[in-house]
Formats: structure tokens, C-alpha cells, sequence
């Protein structure tokens, strides 16, 4: 029985200034029918390049040479006809940011149904009867209705049950998962990934998953492939790579993954230097349009002077609107703020600067935080000429010793942000806001855009400045195995209400609101080594 | 690949651009005839060597008046094209920096302005400004400069407004940072690309609008050898002396289009719409 | 209902928009400072002339109490009398108006494909040979002032080839015919040259779209090219374009000025003309308010136009 895919040799080079750019690199691997691959690297790793491969596209001004066979159909060289056949048919795709992925001037429904009417000419009343049977398979709600809306008008997770549901129409025999769950919440990911493993066990349809996140993959796939600067570094069944990994750089890989389960830092006591009581936040209504909307409501929450307190919660539960009305970026509507003891304004304009030197806050985003246009010893060089009267050499030697700090070489002064990697815009960003010389912290999901071996290298970064000097940190994360490693108490928000708070070992082991819980089952845990 | 084009359009346009500045600034020296010299041909001749543009009713050589036409056309379009993109932008990242009242009511007066066509909105304040103003040059600059100060200012408010919203002027501002040192340290260095840009397509359609002015008989006046004014004067040789018609709308087509192809290439490094529509 | 919300919000803001725009205008053209009267016969004019002048054209008192009074007309339709002319303003203008709006609904008619189908092509292939020739066509007729555009095409099509009248000539009887024959040419010029401004902003958006997400899932979907043309590209590209057109239309109530000056054509915008070289101060506020409200309810069709087109401005606002 042919594979449903079998990719042979296959190098993707794109045409840079400086001369060919190899993206992918002599890849042979195989996926047999019914089979979950799960391919997995970092950023720049060539493996979307990959993906997009097999549904026989590569991009205007890149070669290729090697051969993709989709369930036995040589796709790099078929003609544009016999492609158009082909797609959609015989091998679905499904891509990372499904609200980007949908056409937004036409109804869910109908980009379901223009698949099938395309490879299986139904008519009417069957495309719409099989586009409703398609919508329950997916595990959509009242099929009926919101086959009938646009995308705009359903949540993340609802879009991508619309996208799986175009890539399974016509039942082929593979599906190309990019990223697939990056952008939803940890619930709603879980969700998609159990009827991922669902829909294979039903349909047979066998499926290359790309992904970032390798503990994902040890509970979907069967097989995982890691993907290296273009190269294939190892390819096995899932249990085995994730247990035993044979090379250096899957072992990297996974040694990076924090633990979900590990100990988390002891708790400190002490009392609250930085505190909200009943704090409300409320948008106001613009010109004719909806009526306001609370986005945090009643938020009590103190923060201890050396400890970290992680706020948790899925997008739009109100933590960012929390920490921003915390340091006056939003202007609280009701409740107080209270430092040292003292309260705060709510604006920004009417605190003392002294409060604004102590409450610096890290974006969740270096590429937006650092103005572009400026070296990084002009920007290290802002709040210490702000907040502490310092300017000229003496500004630049602290410059340097505070990207020594951060484990950056002082020959990164001279350098504007586009000509540093990601990982170390986001130390630039930590080391401009330690050097304003503050008592707390507040970091805006400062890893989420990291790969995870960054990722594991800041975590330790932050427990060595907190062990190094007086550093309150309020650390906002979506990422509860971050949060684990990190943090000394949790704190949860639901809806932007806090649900509940508590010690990190006592959040994990014995989570007291059910949105904990279901927060807690959505973690994806890599097999214990042996 | 996508460079190739760009690269080519810059080239070419830097190139008739620097011929156009040749001739507007060394054209009237070595120029067959003096500008106002009457017969220097037979009247209403056609084109030949002697007179590439042909005569006019006067027996005037065309060509040696459209020559001496080019400096005008361009001081008169830089001047003004300066003064409306500086005073706009000015306004405009103000407004988009500030935010508040301010921008509100700055912005519901531009939008009022910009109601009004931008021609009749020339041709009112060419009108309004009365006699004694009419046909001198300072007019003229200030006519081009109010068309595009609103135009301007909305564009230069919305580059404003969309580096204001980036994080890194957050973190100004929870440094304590006021509006002036935000907008001359975070802001104005990220907006200056697009302003730049604009200021080449404004510069482009700038000359056109002198132009058709003149041609309306609300710019200079004659015997300037305006492009424009000089279409309209020899509108009735059009059967019998073409040339007279077209040689000065060639200079002026000639000019606009080195000025668009430079723009052209401009934006096109900094990945933005080419020229546009109109001011 | 949301939709009737916010097209009530745009109604709401486009009357705001035509009420301050008349402040501005009827501020600017009479209360001015310095004598209008003596801007208007020249400073040697003898002071009894002025005086007689300022008097009928209420010149005289306080600034308010003149924006009311002529808005208190307008509202009735009622703009004063052509001091030039000494005919009603609205009697004056009305006809000519409608000469315009003929001449505009033609152009229009050759503005929609001239921008559509050359964009359609050019995006097929961008950088190929056709999407560069059109470029240069596009470029080049953008870079001519449309004085020389115009003069190019009567030169070509009234002189060369005498296909057309050099000069437009509106009689009382003239039959339907003869009429859309003289309308022909400044049509097609005004069309031509709007057009040009609307194949560039469609290729465009054309090509952004194509780069769109969304537009690669429907070709990995495996339809058709032309489905993935019709169905998913096209669609969102027309949304800028409509606003664009609108602004096209908008600059065409301008554009109009010279293509009327060009052919001689007796219409809206040679009388507007004519008037601010007069300075017949009632004819100007007039025609001046009606171009500026001609471009404020294009404006408000178009984004009303496009909030229907788009599912995501409809409930999103």
C-alpha cells in the first residue's frame, strides 16, 4: 500500500542578497496511512517551508529538487490543473491563525461548502446536508447557526473547527496541520487536539502536524520528526524520541521544556509593597457604540516585596488590563492602588516619578517595545537619564553592565534592534527596565514570543535577578509549566474577575475553582524519562 | 526581483530630474532667444531647428520662453510643497501625539477643509485674496501650501497615531515622558520615512497645480512664461501652431514624470503606495 | 439593528461635517478682513459704490447674524441673487448642474471598467511585461496635468480626426442624440483620467490581497483559479476601491473645472469658474457649498456601501 505521503531528498532554497538561503535541506521521511507525524522545530527551522511543500506550493523565487508523493501523486511537478485537483481533495491544510485563514466577506458555511462542490460536484441540499453532518464532526455547536456566520463572529477555537472541517471535506486521505492550536487558549487547544486524535481514529486520515510544542506532540502523534536549521535531525516513534532522544539537539529540545510538575520556589512571606483593592476597569463606550464593558471587576491582590506572583488566565480574562492599571498605563475606574502603603493615582500623569522609576513594565512583544529607529545604548540610556540624572560615558558603562547582566556582550550597544534575534530583544527590554533600579517588576507574557530554548534561558535569568537583588515580580503567563518553574504564588482570572489565589504548589496539586482545574487538564506533559 | 523595478524607476526619474534642474537653471543662458524677444522668428511658425517649439502671434521662440518657464514652475512648487508638508506635518503629529480635544477639533476643521475639492478650494483663495494679490508669486505658494496642509496633517496624524499605539512609546510614557520629547524622540524618527515620501508626492503633483491655475487664469500672470499660463495663451493656435500648445505642456509633463518615478522608487524602498490620487 | 446604527452615526457625522464646512466658507467669503466690496470693484472704486455694494450683499454687521441669515436662505433653497448676473443663484446654477452631473454620470460609465479590467490584468502577472506596460501608461497619463490630457485628446479626436466638436454647444431643442455626442468626449477625457488613479489603488490591493492568508487556503482548498478570483479576491479588493472611487468622484466635481474649461462646456463647474473670477460672492458660497456637499454624501454612500460589502465593518464598526 502506497504511503499517504513520502517525501524523498527534498531541498527548498530561497533566492537572499547574499545568495541562496537553504530552508530545507535533503528531508526524506514518511507518513503511512492513518499515521500522526508530528514535525517539530523552532523558529527558522524550515519546517512550514516543509508543510507547504506537500500541498505542492513553493514560493515564487525558491527551487526545489527532491520529491513529495502525496498518497502516491508526484505533487512538485504536477501541473497547475491537475494541482488544483489535487489540493483539497487528497490532502487537506489547515493553518496556524484560522482568523487570518477564513475569507472574511463569506459565510463559514460557504467555505465549507465550495470544497465539496468542487471535488465532489454534490448539489445543493447534499453539500448542505454534508456540510452540517462536517460541522457535528468537528464538534461544533447548533451546526445551523453558525455555519451561517461570518468568521469574525466565532471565537478562535470555532474558526479553526471551521478550518479543520475544509480540510476533511472531501475526506483525504492526509491532512497538513500548521501550527494548528498556536494562537487559541490552552483549553480550547486541548480541545482541538482530542478531536484531532478523534477524527484519525474515525476517518483513518493520516496527518503531518507542525508544531513548536513538543509536549503536544507526545500526546498526538505516533511518530515525531524534529526539524533542525532545514534538517531532519531525527525522526522515531513518539515515546522513544521523547525518552530517548539519540541527538544533541533534540536532547536540548526537551531538556528546555519546562516541567509542569517540578518544584516550584518556595514560598516567601513578607508584607504587600504593591497592592489592589477592588480594582475596576471599565472601557467606556465610544460615539453611538456598545454599551461599556467591564474588563477587570473587584480585584483584590497583593504582592509581596521578594516574591513572584504569576497571573493566569485566558485572553481577555482582563490580567494585562489588571497590570496595566496597576502602573497607570489604563486608568482604573474604581478601587485603589497602593504602594508601599501609599495609594497611587490612577493616571499616570499624576504620579510622582520616583513611583514610575519603581513600577516598570516588560511587553509581552521586544520587536514593538524598542523603538526601532534608536541603538540599544540609546535606549538603556533613557531611564537613566530619566529617572537618575545620569547621561554621556557613565550612562554607557551602565549600559553595558546592564546587558552583562542580561548575558549579552557589550558589542551590542552599538546595534538597533532589527539586528538582534528576538531572545535578545526581549533581555534589552529587561535589562532597560532593571536599569530604572525598581522595587517590582510587571513582565506582559514575556516568553510567549520566544522559541523554548530562549525561553528556559530567561526563566533562569529572572531566578537569578531575584535571587541577586529586592525584586518584587508580577509575571502575567498563559503558560502554567512557566508558571510552575517561576513562581511563588498564582493567581487566576476568569472573565475579569479573580477566581482564585494561591500558593504555586497548592494552585497544582489542589486547584479549588473548576476554570483551575480545566486550566490544569489542559496542560500537555511529556512522558517522565526513565 | 520586486527591486529591479524600483531601482529602474528611481534612476530614470533622478535622471530627467537632474536634466529638468540643468535646464531650468542653465537653460536661459545658452537659450537660442531671449524670452521676451518679439519677432525673433516670423509669427505663428511651426516647429523646425530654429525654433523647436515654433512662434508664437508675437513671432517669440516657444522654446526659449518654456526654458526660462522652468525655474519658476519649480521654485514656486518646492516653496509651496515645503510649506503645506512642514506646517502639515507639524499639525498633524501634534494632534496624533496629543490626542484629546485637541485632535478632535483639529481634525473635524481638516475634514472640513478637505470637503471642499482641492481646486475650487485654490481657485476660492486665488479669488478671495482680491487684485492686488492676484499673480504674485507668494500667493501662489500659499496656495499650494493650504491645499496640502490638511492633506498633510491627516496623513502625518495617522503615521502619529499608529507609533503612538506601539509599546515602545508605552514605555515612555510610564517613564514619565512628556508629549514634546515623545514626539521628537519616539515618534518623529519612526514617521520621518513616510513623510519623506510624501513630501516627494506632493512635490510631484505640485507643479500641476501651479500649472492648472495658470491654465485657469488664477496664477500668474502674463507675460510670465509659466507652463501653464502659456498653454492657455496659445489655446487659439491649436489648429495652426500646436507646438506652441504642447511644447510647454511636454516640459511640464516631462517634469511631473521625473518626479513620479523618483517617488515611485522612494516609496517603493520604503514599501509604501506610490503616487496617489491627485493632492 | 447595529447596521441602521452606525449609518446613522456616519448621517450624523457627515451633517456635522456640511454644517462646518458652510461656517467656513460663508466665514471665509464674506468676513474676511478688509472691504470685500473694495476686493470686489477695486480700491479706485468711489466709497458711495462700496457702501451700495456692501449693503446688498449684507456685508454690513455682525458676523453670526450673517451665517444665519444665509443659512436661514439655503435651507429654503434660497442663495441670494448672481451679483454678475443679477439672476437667483439656484435658478443660475440649477441647469448647469444638471449639464454636470450628465457629464459625470457618463464619465462615470467609462471610469468603471477602465479601472477594473486593466488591474485585473496586471495583478494576473505582477512584474510581468503587461503589468509593466500598464504601469508606464498609468504613470505617464498620471503625470500629465489634465489640462494637457484633455487639450491631447481634443487636439486628437476634434481637429486631427473631427470625430467630435472642438466645443461643446448646449441648444434648448437639441434632441438626445446630439446631446450625448457632445457629452461624449469630455466624458470619456474625465473617465479616462480618473481611471488611471483607480487601476493603480486596485492593483494594488489586488496583489496585498492575493498575499492575504486567506487567499492561499482557498487555492490549498484546490479550487479554481478563477473561482479563487471571483469568489475570494476580488471582493475585498473592491472595498478600498470603492473608496476610492468615491474620492474619484469626489475629485472629479474639481477634475470637472478644467475638463469644462478645456471643451467649453457650459456646465457647474465654468460657472463656478467664471464666478470666482467676478467674484460674484453669492454664486461662490453657492456653488462652492455644493461641490463640498456633493463630496461629503459621495463620501457617506461609499462608506455606507462598504459597510454593507464587508461583513467585519458591519458589526465590528
Amino acid at each position: 500500500m502506497t504511503p499517504a505521503l513520502e517525501i524523498a531528498g527534498l531541498s527548498i532554497a530561497y533566492r537572499v542578497p547574499a545568495g541562496w538561503h537553504v530552508a530545507v535541506e535533503e528531508v526524506s521521511l514518511a507518513i503511512a496511512r492513518g499515521e500522526i507525524l508530528g514535525l517539530v522545530g523552532e523558529s527558522g527551522s524550515g519546517k512550514s517551508t516543509l508543510g507547504q511543500a506537500v500541498m505542492g506550493h513553493v514560493a515564487a523565487g525558491a527551487v526545489a529538487s527532491g520529491r513529495v508523493l502525496v498518497g502516491g501523486t508526484e505533487v512538485l511537478a504536477l501541473p497547475r490543473a491537475a494541482l488544483q485537483r489535487l489540493r483539497g481533495a487528497a490532502v487537506g491544510f489547515v493553518s496556524q491563525n484560522p482568523t487570518t485563514a477564513l475569507n472574511p466577506a463569506m459565510r463559514a458555511g460557504a467555505q465549507i461548502a465550495e470544497v465539496l462542490r468542487r471535488h465532489l460536484g454534490l448539489l445543493p441540499d447534499e453539500t448542505a446536508a454534508r456540510c452540517l453532518e462536517l460541522a457535528r464532526a468537528v464538534g461544533l455547536p447548533d451546526p445551523p447557526a453558525l455555519l451561517g456566520r461570518y468568521p469574525h463572529e466565532l471565537s478562535g477555537g470555532q474558526q479553526q473547527r471551521i478550518a479543520i472541517a475544509m480540510a476533511l471535506a472531501c475526506r483525504p486521505g492526509l491532512i497538513v496541520l500548521d501550527e494548528p492550536t498556536t494562537g487559541l487558549d490552552v483549553t480550547v487547544q486541548r480541545q482541538i487536539v482530542e478531536l484531532l486524535a478523534r477524527l484519525r481514529a474515525e476517518h483513518g486520515v493520516a496527518m503531518l502536524h507542525i508544531t513548536h510544542d513538543l509536549p503536544l506532540l507526545a500526546t498526538l502523534a505516533d511518530r515525531i520528526a524534529v526539524m533542525q536549521r532545514g534538517r531532519l535531525v531525527e525522526c522515531g516513534p513518539a515515546a522513544a524520541i521523547v525518552r530517548h532522544p539519540g541527538d544533541g539537539y533534540t536532547k536540548a529540545l526537551i531538556a528546555a521544556v519546562p516541567d509542569p510538575d517540578g518544584p516550584a520556589p518556595a514560598p516567601r512571606g513578607g508584607p504587600a509593597l504593591l497592592a489592589a483593592r477592588g480594582l475596576e476597569v471599565v472601557f467606556a463606550p465610544g460615539f453611538l457604540r456598545r454599551r461599556p464593558r467591564p474588563a477587570v471587576r473587584g480585584v483584590d491582590l497583593e504582592l509581596g516585596a521578594t516574591e513572584t506572583l504569576a497571573l493566569i488566565g485566558e485572553s481577555g480574562s482582563g490580567k494585562s488590563t489588571t497590570a496595566r492599571a496597576l502602573c497607570g498605563l489604563v486608568a482604573r475606574s474604581a478601587g485603589q492602588v497602593l504602594y508601599d502603603g501609599r495609594p497611587l493615582a490612577p493616571a499616570l500623569a499624576r504620579r510622582r516619578r520616583a513611583d514610575l522609576r519603581d513600577l516598570p513594565y516588560v511587553f509581552q512583544n521586544p520587536d514593538a517595545s524598542l523603538n526601532p529607529r534608536r541603538t540599544v545604548a540609546e535606549i538603556l540610556a533613557r531611564p537613566l537619564a530619566v529617572f537618575h540624572g545620569i547621561g554621556g560615558a557613565e550612562a554607557r558603562r551602565r549600559g553595558a553592565r546592564a546587558l552583562a547582566g542580561v548575558e549579552l556582550g557589550e558589542e551590542h550597544l552599538d546595534r538597533l534592534p532589527a539586528e538582534l534575534s528576538g531572545g535578545q530583544r526581549q533581555r534589552v527590554a529587561i535589562a532597560r527596565a532593571l536599569l530604572a533600579e525598581p522595587r517590582v517588576i510587571l513582565c506582559d507574557e514575556v516568553l510567549s514570543a520566544l522559541d523554548v530554548s530562549v525561553q528556559a534561558r530567561i526563566i533562569e535569568l529572572f531566578l537569578r535577578l531575584q535571587g541577586e537583588r529586592k525584586l518584587a515580580i508580577l509575571f502575567i503567563s498563559h503558560d502554567l509549566a512557566v508558571v510552575r518553574r517561576l513562581a511563588h504564588r498564582v493567581a487566576v482570572m476568569q472573565g475579569g474577575s479573580l477566581v482564585e489565589v494561591a500558593e504555586t504548589d497548592e494552585i497544582f496539586t489542589r486547584p479549588r475553582h473548576p476554570h483551575t482545574a480545566a486550566l490544569l487538564a489542559a496542560i500537555h506533559r511529556l512522558p517522565k524519562t526513565a | 526581483m520586486r527591486l529591479r523595478l524600483p531601482h529602474a524607476a528611481l534612476r530614470w526619474g533622478l535622471a530627467i530630474l537632474v536634466l529638468h534642474a540643468l535646464m531650468a537653471g542653465f537653460g536661459p543662458l545658452v537659450a537660442p532667444y531671449g524670452q521676451a524677444q518679439m519677432m525673433a522668428g516670423m509669427p505663428i511658425e511651426g516647429a523646425s531647428l530654429a525654433h523647436p517649439f515654433g512662434t508664437d502671434q508675437m513671432g517669440r521662440d516657444v522654446f526659449s520662453r518654456a526654458l526660462a518657464g522652468g525655474w519658476i514652475v519649480i521654485s514656486l512648487s518646492v516653496a509651496g510643497t515645503l510649506a503645506g508638508v512642514v506646517l502639515g506635518a507639524a499639525v498633524g503629529l501634534f494632534a496624533g501625539t496629543v490626542g484629546g480635544w485637541a485632535d478632535e477639533v483639529l481634525m473635524r476643521l481638516s475634514e472640513a477643509f478637505l470637503a471642499i475639492p482641492f481646486l475650487i478650494f485654490a481657485l476660492l483663495i486665488v479669488s478671495l485674496a482680491g487684485p492686488g494679490l492676484q499673480g504674485s508669486p507668494g500667493l501662489l505658494v500659499g496656495v499650494v501650501a493650504a491645499v496640502y496642509l490638511p492633506r498633510v496633517a491627516r496623513m502625518s496624524r495617522a503615521a502619529a497615531l499608529e507609533v503612538v499605539a506601539r509599546d515602545h512609546v508605552l514605555a515612555a510614557r510610564l517613564r514619565g515622558e512628556g508629549a514634546w520629547t515623545i514626539a521628537r524622540r519616539e515618534v518623529l524618527p519612526n514617521a520621518i520615512g513616510v513623510l519623506l515620501v510624501e513630501f516627494a508626492v506632493r512635490a510631484g503633483y505640485a507643479p500641476i497645480l501651479v500649472g492648472t491655475l495658470g491654465f485657469l487664469g488664477f496664477g500668474l500672470k502674463p507675460p510670465t512664461p509659466e507652463w501653464g499660463l502659456m498653454m492657455a495663451e496659445y489655446r487659439n493656435l491649436l489648429t495652426t501652431q500646436p507646438w506652441a500648445v504642447f511644447g510647454p505642456g511636454l516640459m511640464l509633463a516631462t517634469l511631473v514624470i521625473g518626479l513620479n518615478l523618483f517617488t515611485e522608487g522612494l516609496s517603493a524602498m520604503a514599501s509604501r503606495a506610490g503616487p496617489g490620487r491627485g493632492p | 439593528m447595529r447596521i441602521l446604527r452606525l449609518i446613522l452615526a456616519r448621517l450624523v457625522a457627515s451633517a456635522f461635517t456640511l454644517v462646518l464646512v458652510s461656517v467656513v466658507v460663508v466665514v471665509g467669503v464674506q468676513g474676511l478682513p478688509g472691504d470685500a466690496a473694495a476686493r470686489i470693484l477695486g480700491r479706485e472704486a468711489p466709497a458711495a459704490a462700496r457702501a451700495r455694494l456692501r449693503e446688498e450683499l449684507n456685508l454690513d454687521g455682525p458676523l453670526v447674524g450673517r451665517y444665519l441669515h444665509w443659512a436661514g436662505g439655503a435651507v429654503r433653497g434660497d442663495f441670494g441673487t448672481s451679483f454678475a448676473s443679477r439672476l437667483p443663484v439656484a435658478g443660475f446654477l440649477g441647469p448647469r448642474l444638471l449639464h454636470t452631473l450628465a457629464l459625470s454620470a457618463l464619465a462615470l460609465l467609462f471610469y468603471v471598467p477602465l479601472s477594473i479590467l486593466p488591474a485585473l490584468v496586471q495583478a494576473r502577472r505582477p512584474d510581468g511585461p503587461l503589468d509593466r506596460a500598464i504601469t508606464v501608461v498609468t504613470v505617464l497619463i498620471l503625470s500629465a496635468p489634465e489640462f494637457l490630457s484633455a487639450t491631447l485628446l481634443l487636439f486628437a479626436f476634434a481637429v486631427i480626426w473631427p470625430l467630435f466638436p472642438p466645443m461643446v454647444q448646449l441648444t434648448a431643442g437639441m434632441g438626445w442624440g446630439a446631446y450625448l455626442h457632445m457629452l461624449l468626449l469630455p466624458a470619456a477625457t474625465l473617465g479616462l483620467l480618473l481611471a488611471t488613479y483607480g487601476v493603480r489603488l486596485l492593483r494594488e490591493s489586488l496583489i496585498d490581497i492575493h498575499r492575504a492568508d486567506f487567499v492561499r487556503m482557498a487555492e490549498f482548498k484546490g479550487l479554481s483559479d478563477r473561482r479563487v478570483l471571483w469568489r475570494h479576491v476580488l471582493p475585498n479588493a473592491l472595498i478600498p476601491w470603492m473608496n476610492a472611487t468615491a474620492l474619484n468622484i469626489a475629485f472629479m466635481i474639481g477634475g470637472v473645472v478644467v475638463v469644462e474649461k478645456v471643451f467649453a462646456f457650459p456646465g457647474f463647474g465654468s460657472a463656478l469658474v467664471d464666478a470666482l473670477q467676478l467674484r460674484d460672492l453669492p454664486v461662490i458660497t453657492a456653488g462652492v457649498m455644493v461641490a463640498a456637499a456633493i463630496f461629503i454624501l459621495v463620501n457617506l454612500l461609499a462608506d455606507i456601501g462598504a459597510l454593507l460589502a464587508s461583513p467585519r465593518l458591519r458589526t465590528l464598526g
